[in-house]
Formats: C-alpha cells, structure tokens, sequence
C-alpha cells in the first residue's frame, strides 16, 4: 500500500490519520459516569431515608438523653403530687379493687359456665334431635287414632316414646375444663360428670340461667369502677394544664421558682407538655441505648404487611420512626422536625388501631408503599388516587368504617363534620348513607305490609275454593248433610290461622310504619302553616335574604336570579299553606295575651334556652340547636305561637301520605264516618290509610297549662322590632294566583321540599348530589367549570376569602390562603371542590351563560371556615370500601350498635343541650346566667347522666322517656323532680326510640342489655320500724319528697316513691355508701359508716380513703370486707339495735316505699 | 396566550422521544443535506473532467485523489459504529436513571381519559382516523404503509446514492420519502401530540386544553352536496367519484412521470411501474382527504351501508 504514505503534497486520508481514541476514551468515561450514576442512584438518590436515618439516630438519643439530664417527671407522678388527683385516683384504684376480686370470680364462673355449656350443647344436639323426631312420630300417632293424648295407651304411640325414655336414659359423660383463675397460667382442671341425656336436656335451662344471672351481677359489679374511671379522666381533661396546682404542690422550692419562671415564659399547658414525659428513667436509658445499638445501615426499609387487606405494604415507618415511640415526642423536641414527632393519640387511636393490623395508610391515605420521596409516598403524584389528607382533614379516614356513626370517640374533627352535615339538614338535598333513613324505611315496611295482603288474600282465596270443592253430601243413616270432609276442614281452618298470625305480623309492621313517619324529621318547619303563623309583611323578605333578618339562622341564602322570584315563592308558599280563615272548623280559638314577665321567668327556667337562643341586650344566651327568638313578634302570630308552645307536635291539618294531601275538616265532615276533625281520627276519611297528625319537628312539648303557654308566648311575641324590616307591608302579591305556578317551579328546583313540608311537594325527591361515597368519586366526575385549569394549577380564586361568620367573630382566617399550604395550593381535588363549593356554592357557574335551570342550586349556608372544614372531613371520607377486609371493618357488637344508634337519637333530640352525658362536656343549660356554677340555682340543673345506665332500671327509663310526667300531663307535670324549675319535656318518643336511648345508656355505663333486678326481700315488721326510724333521723324528707308530699324551698332531690322501680338496688347501696364517687356535683351526704367486723371501729369514707393499707382496719387489721354499714348516728337506738347491715335495710326500704 | 400548556405536553416523560425527534429531525435533515452538495459537486466536476472520472479512486467525499478508492469496514467504519454506541449506551442509562415509567392511574372501565392518546409513536395513525373509518385507516392504511416500504427495494433497484450522500441522483426518491415520513408520518404525530387536545379538538399552542369547549363544525357527505338520497345511488356515486380521481390521480403521475422523468419510466417493468404509481396515488390521497375534511369539512367521499371512505 505505497501510495497510502502521504506525500508532501498529499494531505492525509483523514479516514486513517484521524484518531477516536479521545471521543471513544470520553465516550467509555460516559458509559462509566452514567452506570456509577446509575448505582449511586439506586443505593443513594432513590433511597432519601437513609440520610433521615441517619438524623434521626443523631436527633432522638439526643433528646432522650437530655430528658434524662433535666428533671423530668411521669406525668402521673406530678398529678399524684396533687391532693385532689390522689383522691380521685385512690377512689378509682379502690373501686377497681374492690370490685376486682368479685368481678374476677364472677368472671371466672362465667368462663366456667361457657366452657359447661359448650359441651352440654354440643352433647344434647344429637339426643334432642333424636328426641323430637320421635317425638313427632308419637304425636303423628296420636293424631291419627283421632287426636287423642300422646301416652302410651296409644299403641302406635308407645314404641315411640318407650325410645324416648330408653334415649333419655341413655348414659352420656360430660367433660369440659374449669380454670381456677384468669390469668393464663391458670390451672385447668378436667371435670367429668356421668349423667344421662334426660338430665342433661334439663340441666341447659338453668345453666343458662346460672350464666345471665352471673352476667348481671357483673354490670352490678363493673358499675363503680366506670364511674370512678370516668371521674379521674374528667379530672384529667379539665386540669392538666392547671400549673398552679402543680407548683402549690411541689416540695422543691429551688425547683419551684425555676418552674414558675419558665411557665410564665412558655404557658402552663406548653409547660407541663415538655416537662413531663411518659418513660421512666430506667425506660428512658433502654429506648437510647436501642437506638445507639443500630448500626448503620442497620435500619433499612421497614414495613407493615396486611395479606388480608390486597397484601397491603406501608413503609411509612422507614422516616416515621418516632410513629410508635413509647414517650410522646413533639416536633419542637426533635428540632422542629415534625418527621420525627410520635402519633398524636397513640392511647386513643392506636390501641384500638394496631398499625400491625391497620397499617398508617389505610387512615391517612397516601401511597405507602413509596419510599423514593415525601412527594410519592404522601401519594402526591398526579396520578395516585389516595393522596394523603391535610392536616386540617386528618380525620377523614376514620369514616371509612365508621360511617353508620354520627358520634366517632376521639373523631371531634369528623364527629362535628357529621354533625354539622345533620344539623344543617345537608341531607334533605343530599342523599347520604346513615342520614334520614326513616323514609326509606317506611317504603320497605309499606312494601312489605302489601306484600302481607297479598298473601292473606291468596290464602283467603283458598279457602273459598276449598269451601266450593265441598259439594254438600247427604247422608242417608244421619238424615242430614254429612259433616264436611275433615282434610278439607282442617286445611281450612290452618289456613285461617296462618291468616290471623300474618294479621299480626301487619299490625307489628303497620305499628313500625308509623313509628318510622312519626320520626321522620325535617330541618325547617312545616309550611303549610305559613298563613296561620307569620306575618304577610315577613315573608317575602326571609325568602329573599334569611340571613338578613336572622343572621344566626341555619336557613342558607337562595340566589334569586330575577326581580320577583323571591315574591313568587312567598306567594306560592302562603297560597299553598292551610287555608284557615274557617277557624271553627280547625279548632283555632282566639287567645287572651298572658303576663309578659311570667312568661319570661317561664321560657327563662323551663328548659327553652338549652336549645333557643334569644338576644338580651347585646348578649346572646342559650344555645344554636335551634332558632334565636329575638325579635319573633315581628314574625309570628301570637296564636300560633301559643299553640306551638303548647305542644308543637300537634299539626292544624292532618296529613295522609296516600292522598299525598292534607285532609281539611270538609273532608272529614264528607266521610262516611262523619267524623269530628279531632286527633282521636286516626284514619283518613277518603282512603282510610292512617293519618299523620304530628308535625315532624323535634320541638318537645313542656307540658305547659294553657295560661303558662300564653305567658311564653305573649313574652315572645312582644320580642322585636330591632330589625326595621316593615312588617305591616300588605304584600298584595301572595294572593296574586298568577305567581303560583311560578313560585312552585321555583320552590321545586330550589329543593325547598327537602327541609320543609309544603303541599303538593311532600314527596319531592332530593335534588342534590348523593353523596354517599362522594369521596371515591372520580376527580373527571367533578365539575370544576371554568375553573378547571386554575384549579390544577393552583390559581386561587378565592385567596381572601373570609367566611362572613368568622368575620362576624372577629376571625379573620382565610381559608384559601391557609390552604395554599396543602397540595402545592392545587386544587383539583376532592378537598378544593368541595371547600370552594362550601365557600361560594355558586363559584362553579362562574363566566357561564346558562339558563336559570342549568345553575347550580345550592343555597349559600355562610359556615365558618373550621365548620366546613369538617364537613369536607366527613364527606370526602364517605368513600367505598369495598376492598377493605370485613375483619378490618369496625362491626360493633349489640353494645357498640346501641352506642351507634342512641348517639343518633340523643343528638337528634339535643339531649346533651341539658344533660351531661359524655363526662367533661358542658350542656348548653349550664352555661345559662340562672344554672352557671355559683348561681343560685345551679341546683337546679337537669341531672348528670354520665353511667346513668348502672342507676336506672331499663324498664322505668323506657317509660320516663315517653311520658315524663309519668301520667301528670298537663296538670302535674313534674314527677321526678318536682323541685326542679327546669323540667323534662315530652319528646313523644316512639318506641324505638325509647329503647334505643335505653339501650344506649346500659351500653354507655357497660352494663348488659338484659336487667331483672333482684327479688325484694320484704321487710319484717321490726326492720319496717328500725327503717322507719333511720329515714325519719337522717331527714331524707328534707330533701326528697314522697308523693303527696309538698315540695318546699329545702326540696333538693328526686321523689323517693319511685325509687323502687326507678332504681337498681345495687345503684342504691353504692349510693348510700358514698354518694359522691358516682356522682360528683352532689348534694347528697354519706349518711353511713362501715363497721369493722372484728372491733366495731367505724369508718367514714374519707377515713377509708386515707387508710395506710386499703380496706383493712387500721386498727386490728381485720380485712373490711367482713364488715357492715351502719347509719351514722349512734344516738339513735331503734338503729343501734339493728344488728344487720343498714344500707341493705334501706335499700329494701326504699324499694318498697312505692307499695 | 398560555404556553403553560405546551410545557406541560412537551415536558410530560411520554413524550421525550418525540421531543428528541423534533429536535434530532431537522439536525440529520441539514447535516445529510449538507453533505450531499458535497457530493453533488464532486460528481459535477468528475463529470466534467472523463480523466479524472476515470481514474481508480474515490468518487465521493472526503476526496483527494490520492486517497485509496475504498476502505476497510473494520476497523474504520466499526470504530465509529462502536463510538455511537457508547454515546447512545450512556445516554439510555441516564434517561432511564432521571425518567421513571410514566405509569398512570389504575384504568377505571366507566371512565375513559380525554383525550384518550396512543404512545406518540401511533399518534400519525390516530390522526387519521379522524379522516377515515377505522378499517380504513387502522388496517388498510398500515399495511399500505409496511408492504410499499417491504416493496421499495424491488421497485427501486438503482445503485446510485448507495454508501454516500447525494440528492441530485435521487431527487425523486428522496423527495417521495421525505414527503411520506416528514409530511404525513412525523407531521401528523407532531399534530396528534401538541394540537389535539380534549374530544380530539384541535387546541393550537397557547391555548389550554380546555374540556369545557364547543365547537361547531357541520361535517357532509361528498354527496349530500349533490343532493343524492338513494344508498345505491349514494354508493355508485361514492365509488365513481373515489375511483376516479384515483385513476385520474394515476393518469397524472403516470403523464408526469413520462414527461419530467422518461428515464424512470424506461428503466422499471411494468409490474414496478405500476405498483410505484399505486404507491405514489395512495400516499397523496392522504393529504388530499385531510384538506376536504379541515377546509371543506367534507366527511366521507365514498358512503356504502359496509364501509366509508
């Protein structure tokens, strides 16, 4: 290849002279950058929670061990420093030892009985079944030789039940283990008993009995213990932040000032957050010394794994790591990194919500699985549907499975979502699952009740045709009609019994139906009596603004779109509403105005204020359950109003829901009855299907006397004139016939229907959204009109949004600003539409031309920005769960369901707007000038329901609830507690209810569904005396009464006559015993002492409170449970002499002071 | 106007290559241009001179005649080959290390995403079943497509431009596949990417995907312009009006290729002529269609109870 060397004149072949050593050299360099890089981020950049490891092993020794070095004290400790705490401790302590040896032996015997009655079960099951069949052939026997006793005199019949008798006979061995204890190491021993199966069979009925009787005691049991529980935790709530005391308490002084100064730099509650801590100092020294120990490297990803729930995998603990610390650990504590804070509620959510069975993700959402980014692991991507929820929104998981809930413990953030969503009648536009199910429910039992006609109809059919295929025979020998054929008769008259027994089966069903109309509420009131209660001037501006003349009010701000829709809908409304210019004819009499100032004092002291508020000067008292009162003389009219106080369940017209109608006194008076237009005519006269008589609101009914209810009602009506609203405006256009039709369109696609009654629209459908499971809507579903692109590029239209309630509060937060902070201030989500649809229901009509049909029509509800908060807590919880385990799902048992129910009846109700039912809530009536603490008539509060279930007697609750007088009325319409100026009112509960509230207090106090008190023991005539004689020396009358007793100003208590009925015995000796550890606010005194059995010493409860050893005498040692409670006056000898144990006297005593 | 739009499209990881495509096109598109003047003028001047055409040496770029005539393929032509390798080697690991999957949310079969796009690869062909039936333009067309390319090698046996650059020699072929790739394959996929938008509407870029918009477009049959009702008259009139301007269509390429490229028609047996022509007839009906239904929103031309075109 000569010619290839370059000449001089020829330039190289630049295909041979140029080299790619340098491009292939850096070519190969980039190749091995980019594998490095590749490595570097696999073990590196994909896996950021190694560097968070690593400053988390620097961070939490550090701070565990700088606890170690400063004083820090076990919470508990510091509070036991306090007297009072020691106190409430103690007596819980005591209450749970007391009651443990007896609740652990009858525990015991329970479990021992199960474990009997396990194998006798399974034991008899083939027996019994051998018997029946057998049994069954003796009686086909029987029948056939004509119906004649089973015995033995019946040849067929004997073979039968000799076998019966050779089975009974038959020897059976049963074996089942009994422990001795409850513990695990408990011995077991095997019990075997010979017997045979006939005394087996008999044996099951008293064992089961044995085992309810046991079950029972063991409610009696557990009784004290929750109340002391429930005290200590009340305690607790209400005086943690209290500092004072601790420092009054603290023997250190050095230490003292130092305190001091730092809390008056910090703030108690602040103060005693840090200072104290939940590990000991030997606990503290193995959390450090745990941490230390990991090597690097060691910590690695770390995961939870449900294979029930999809194989679910969370890694959230890969940088939570502090989640499950055993101390509360704070952000501030790790340097403000709030990655390293432990759960908030560990004791409450994650006791119940083990993360080893729930995982973190399946409350908070999010992706769990992702470990490469906060971003993808709080599920922030585009994509994940299960973004994780904000922190003003934690909450929404827990509806997940607790969705049929409206009161979720330890949910306050969801629990007023549910609320809310309830009190502001969200559901009468929305469908949503748990909410006013009644409807629905009355539909199936209607349903079913036609379906039961149907039935007796074809069954009655038969009948006829059996009757008709009976040609009537002569016969010759008896010179008559033969007697019909007897199959023929029989199946005849089976049938007619199947008919009678499908007849009650409809009564029970049509008595539900109308159970479930009668508690079918709705939000507002029943328009049909818009002409017989407000004023023509009023009308039309409240539909036009509410807010402006009530702003309080819960009725939202309709958009009007053109001038004369708001009249439009007036006039449709009063024409619509019963006509009762005939006042004769709907039993509408003229009333007398009442005094003014009575009625005052009245609405003042009855109870009105614990669910209305009213203005008194430029203070708002009572409570917004209900409407605000100031100014009603503008609105209403004095008659109705006293009617309406009189019993606002009574309606001016019944209803029939078959004629969809109201029925007019014509109507009645046209019936083929002819009847008067009075309550007693249940039935409609047109179509005879029951009426409704009762307005469906849940206003109770004061029992007042006719002239009390023109007292109230005149003080109301003179109420107002503080608005300028010209209410003598003739409003010539609500007789306008013209605007009917109009105004009805409106009226229907306004959804107005969905809170009030009004004719012609009872049957309206909801016209919003359902939303159940709204949540898992998809984000393509939600309509976010023009606001679409803003909304995922986080465009905020409404950043100084200020909710007018707020700013009416003087709160200036705003909500959107605020919310910037989550999602990177996007919002398409379900959490942006809803709030902003809260905010401004009409935001997403914006820039759009459309028809008045095609707008949006929810109304504008003016909440405050933390109300609709919760309310997007709770909706956007309502998801489906479909692939949620059941075993994960909560089921509550017959307990936990009567807690469920109860909780809908008593916040439907407002019970707790006078009682105070969960410990530590304040009822609204407590916080009236005339009950608040001090005042003098705080005595006069409506009783502590806190573990009522343990005090009361099911079957005198169940009644109380429904007839509070107990049979007064009107007349006397205190029973109970005659004392007391606030009285419980008449709820007409239907019996469901009743037993639902019942039910819900035995389950609230934890005591069995079933109660049968124990038999009474008459007393003897010497005990009768001795009795007698305690009850007049303790003066229990001064502040009791017994009926027929007059009340005086001393009267402090409940009327003892129904103490026997009303009352668990169990309830009146711990009672008696110590009256202030089951009920705190107490005026009761302890009247008695406990005697040592050995040496007569006599202990007051405060002396065995502060015994040096517990329950045991201090002075010759002797156990004091061997001893007896006397009445503490030795001066009185017919007492003295009774030797048996006093409080048991009493209770007896008590009990039959009925009879 | 809004290019927050056209970032999100252009940024969204799906669409890296077709970004790289527009980027890479125009690049290789004026390099290979490049160096076919080159060559081109090489050609030229061998042409002019018969002496030096003559000689044994190189005929196209880098030239000097000096130089040998050809070159070993290893290990000059490996080494380079193996050089891109690296490159694209170390580009791929660093796209896969800084790109995830683009894996999106689970598909819900009540809920179809809008637009509802095929990989950016597909996105010519879904561009014209806007235009066509679905038969046509997902079956017909595709194999069309992969069966004139099959065939390009037995209707083009000419050696020119066979290891060099040049666009004088094959001004026809280069032509033809830069109007089929670029025109109708890139193009319609840059269009499928950036401009549709949702319910397929044509949104430009600065303008957001807004899926609140209407749009009204009245779509017609070629023969309702003619007022035909009758289906038989409908479908006779269709298969007139397509096959002949197909067949017009051909005359014409067939006039042309007679008139402008004698020499073409003289080297080729009839069979290759005749598929070319089809090839060529088929390939320019494309854009033919898009501008009766963008400009003229004509529907379809041919409307038979089986089948549209």
């Amino acid at each position: 290849m000569s010619d290839k060397t370059p000449t001089s004149d020829i330039p190289p072949d630049p295909i041979y002279a140029k080299s790619l050593s340098v491009p292939i050299f850096l070519a190969s360099l980039a190749v091995l950058v980019s594998t490095a890089i590749a490595i570097v981020d696999e073990f590196q950049w994909r896996r950021p929670y190694k560097a968070i490891q690593q400053e988390w092993k620097t961070v939490y020794p550090n701070y565990l061990e700088g606890l170690a070095g400063e004083r820090r004290t076990h919470v508990n400790d510091v509070l036991l420093e306090l007297d009072e705490y020691k106190a409430l401790t103690k007596a819980q302590g005591r209450a749970s030892d007391d009651s443990k040896a007896a609740r652990d032996a009858i525990q015991l015997q329970i479990s021992n009985v199960d474990s009997k009655l396990a194998v006798l079960l399974e034991a008899i099951k083939s027996p019994r079944s051998e018997i029946a069949a057998e049994s069954y052939k003796a009686e086909h026997a029987a029948q056939v030789a004509g119906m004649v006793p089973v015995t033995k005199d019946v040849a067929d019949a004997k073979g039968y039940l000799e076998k019966i008798e050779r089975i009974n006979a038959r020897k059976m061995r049963l074996e089942w283990d009994e422990k001795d204890g409850l513990l695990a190491d408990a011995t077991v021993t095997g019990q075997t008993e010979d017997t045979t199966v006939g005394v087996a069979i008999a044996a099951l009925v008293p064992l089961q009995e044995k085992k309810a009787s046991l079950q029972r005691e063991l409610g009696g049991a557990n009784g004290p213990l929750s109340a002391a529980t429930a005290r200590v935790n009340a305690w607790k709530t209400k005086n943690l932040g209290n500092i004072a005391l601790l420092l009054d308490n603290l023997d250190d002084e050095d230490l003292s000032e130092k305190i001091a100064a730092k809390v008056s730099e910090v703030g108690a509650a602040e103060y005693l957050d840090r200072h104290t801590t939940a590990l000991e100092a030997k606990n503290l020294q193995g959390e450090i010394d745990r941490v230390k120990d990991w090597s690097v490297g060691d910590l690695g990803v770390s995961q939870i794994h449900i294979p029930d729930a999809r194989n679910w995998v969370d890694r959230c603990e890969t940088c939570h790591l502090n989640t499950r610390a055993p101390l509360a650990v704070n952000a501030s504590d790790m340097g403000g990194n709030n990655l390293f804070a432990s759960h908030p509620r560990p004791d409450e959510l994650l006791a119940t919500h083990d993360p080893n069975e729930f995982g973190c993700s399946m409350c908070h959402n999010g992706n769990g699985v992702a470990v490469t980014s906060a971003k993808e692991a709080h599920g922030y991507n585009k994509y994940w549907l299960m973004r994780m929820f904000p922190s003003p929104n934690y909450e929404t998981g827990c509806n997940q499975c607790h969705v049929g809930e409206l009161h979720i413990e330890n949910g306050e953030r969801i629990t007023a979502g549910k609320e809310n969503f309830r009190k502001y009648g969200c559901w009468g536009c929305h469908k949503m699952e748990g909410y006013d199910p009644e409807p629905a429910e009355a539909r199936l039992v209607a349903k079913q009740i036609a379906d039961l006609d149907a039935e007796m109809q074809a069954k009655q059919t038969r009948i006829g045709n059996l009757k008709a295929l009976l040609d009537p025979v002569f016969d010759a020998d008896e010179e008559r009609f033969s007697e019909m054929e007897p199959e023929n008769k029989r199946q005849r008259s089976a049938l007619a019994m199947e008919i009678a027994g499908l007849r009650t089966q409809k009564a029970a069903l049509q008595r539900m139906f109308h159970d479930l109309n009668k508690e079918r509420k709705r939000v507002g009131p029943n328009l049909k009596d818009v002409r017989s209660k407000v004023k023509r001037g009023w009308i039309t501006q409240w539909v036009q603004n509410p807010k402006g003349w009530r702003p309080s009010t819960k009725m939202p701000v309709f958009r009007w779109h053109e001038k004369g829709e708001a009249e439009a809908v007036a006039a449709f409304l009063w024409q619509s509403s019963t006509d009762t210019t005939d006042r004769r004819a709907y039993n509408i009499e003229t009333i007398a105005p009442g005094d003014p100032t009575a009625g005052e004092a009245i609405f003042d002291t009855v109870g009105c204020l614990a669910c209305h508020s009213i203005d008194r000067g430029d203070e708002n008292v009572g409570n917004d359950f209900a409407a605000n009162l100031t100014n009603l003389g503008e609105k209403n009219h004095y008659d109705y109003v006293v009617r309406w106080v009189e019993n606002p369940r009574h309606r001016i017209a019944p209803y029939c829901a078959d004629c969809a109608t109201d029925i007019t006194p014509a109507e009645f008076a046209a019936g083929a009855e002819k009847a008067a237009f009075t309550r007693d005519h249940t039935n409609c006269p047109n179509c005879g299907h029951e009426l409704q008589w009762d307005n469906p609101t849940v206003m109770p009914s004061f029992r007042l006397s006719r002239k009390e209810a023109r007292d109230v009602a005149t003080y109301l009506v003179n109420q107002g004139g503080g608005t300028g609203v010209d209410m003598s405006d003739p409003a010539p256009w609500l007789d306008d016939k013209a605007l009917f039709e109009k105004g009805k369109r409106l009226v229907a696609f306004h959804g107005c229907a969905g809170c009030h009654e009004i004719a012609g629209l009872e049957d309206e459908g909801r016209i919003g959204t359902e939303l159940s499971q709204w949540g898992s809507k998809p984000m393509e579903r939600l309509d976010f009109g023009h606001y679409t692109s803003d909304a995922k590029r986080g465009i905020e239209p409404l950043l100084d949004f200020v909710a007018p309630k707020d700013e009416a509060d003087g709160n200036d937060t705003k909500l959107f600003t605020d919310s910037q902070k989550y999602y990177a201030g996007k919002w398409y989500n379900h959490r942006g539409f809803i709030l902003h649809k809260l905010a401004k229901p009409e935001i997403f009509d914006d820039a759009k031309n459309l028809d008045r049909p095609a707008r949006l029509r929810m109304p504008r509800f003016d909440l405050s920005a933390q109300e609709m908060i919760d309310i997007a807590t709770f909706v956007m919880g309502s998801i489906e769960t479909r692939f949620l385990p059941e075993s994960m799902k909560y089921t509550p048992d017959a307990e936990g369901e009567a807690i469920r129910k109860g909780w809908w009846v008593v916040r439907k109700y407002n019970c707790e707007g006078c009682h105070e039912i969960l410990p530590g809530t304040v009822p609204a009536i407590q916080e009236l000038p005339h009950f608040i603490d001090g005042q003098e008539n705080a005595a006069d509060r409506p009783p502590y329901l806190v573990a009522t279930g343990f005090r009361t007697q099911p079957g005198f609750l169940a009644s109380f609830l429904k007839d509070p007088s107990l049979g007064g009325g009107t007349k006397a319409p205190k029973s109970l507690r005659p004392h007391l100026s606030v009285r419980m009112p008449t709820f007409s509960f239907t019996d469901s209810e009743a037993n639902a509230l019942v039910q819900f207090f035995d389950a609230m106090a934890k005591q069995p569904a079933v109660y049968q008190p124990e038999p009474l023991v008459p007393l003897t005539a010497k005990e009768e005396i001795v009795a007698q004689a305690i009850f007049k020396g303790a003066n229990c009358t001064q502040c009791h009464v017994v009926t027929g007793q007059a009340v005086t100003e001393e009267t402090k208590a409940p009327n003892l006559t129904y103490s026997g009925q009303r009352l668990r015995p169990e309830w009146i000796a711990r009672w008696l015993q110590n009256p202030a550890e089951l009920e705190p606010p107490t005026a009761m005194p302890a009247l008695f002492r406990l005697e040592c059995g050995k040496c007569k010493t006599w202990y007051s409860t405060d002396e065995m409170a502060n015994l040096p050893e517990p329950d045991t005498c201090s002075n010759c040692g002797e156990g004091l449970g061997n001893g007896r409670w006397v009445y503490q006056d030795k001066a009185l000898k017919a007492a003295t002499d009774y030797k048996g144990d006093h409080i048991d006297l009493m209770v007896r005593y008590l009990r039959a002071l009925a009879d | 106007m809004d290019f927050q739009q056209l970032w999100e499209i252009t940024t969204l990881p799906d669409n890296i290559p077709i970004v790289l495509l527009g980027i890479l096109t125009p690049f290789f598109l004026w390099y290979g241009f490049r160096e076919a003047v080159k060559n081109d003028r090489l050609i030229a001047q061998l042409e002019a001179d018969p002496a030096l055409a003559k000689t044994h040496h190189r005929k196209h770029q880098p030239y000097h005649p000096a130089w040998d005539k050809t070159v070993h393929v290893w290990p000059y032509l490996l080494r380079i080959e193996f050089l891109a390798c690296l490159a694209v080697t170390a580009f791929l690991i660093l796209w896969a290390v800084y790109f995830n999957a683009p894996l999106e949310e689970p598909a819900d079969p009540t809920l179809t995403m809008n637009p509802a796009k095929a990989p950016w690869y597909f996105l010519g062909l879904q561009e014209m079943l806007v235009y066509f039936d679905p038969w046509i333009a997902g079956v017909i067309l595709p194999n069309v497509i992969v069966v004139g390319l099959m065939a390009i090698p037995y209707m083009d046996t000419s050696p020119l431009g066979n290891g060099y650059y040049t666009w004088k020699q094959r001004k026809f072929a280069i032509g033809g596949f830069m109007f089929g790739y670029l025109v109708l394959w890139l193009a319609l996929a840059f269009l499928g990417t950036f401009v549709r938008g949702p319910g397929w509407m044509i949104f430009w870029p600065g303008e957001i995907w807004d899926h609140h918009r209407v749009v009204h477009e009245v779509n017609v049959h070629l023969h309702e312009l003619f007022g035909l009702t009758d289906t038989l008259q409908i479908a006779i009139f269709g298969g007139v009006a397509t096959i002949g301007f197909l067949a017009a269509a051909g005359g014409a390429t067939d006039f042309a290729l007679r008139k402008y490229k004698p020499e073409l028609f003289r080297k080729m047996n009839i069979v290759q002529y005749v598929h070319m022509v089809g090839f060529l007839v088929i390939m320019a009906a494309l854009p033919v269609k898009m501008v009766l239904k963008l400009a003229f929103g004509i529907k379809y031309v041919w409307v038979t109870p089986w089948f549209n075109v």
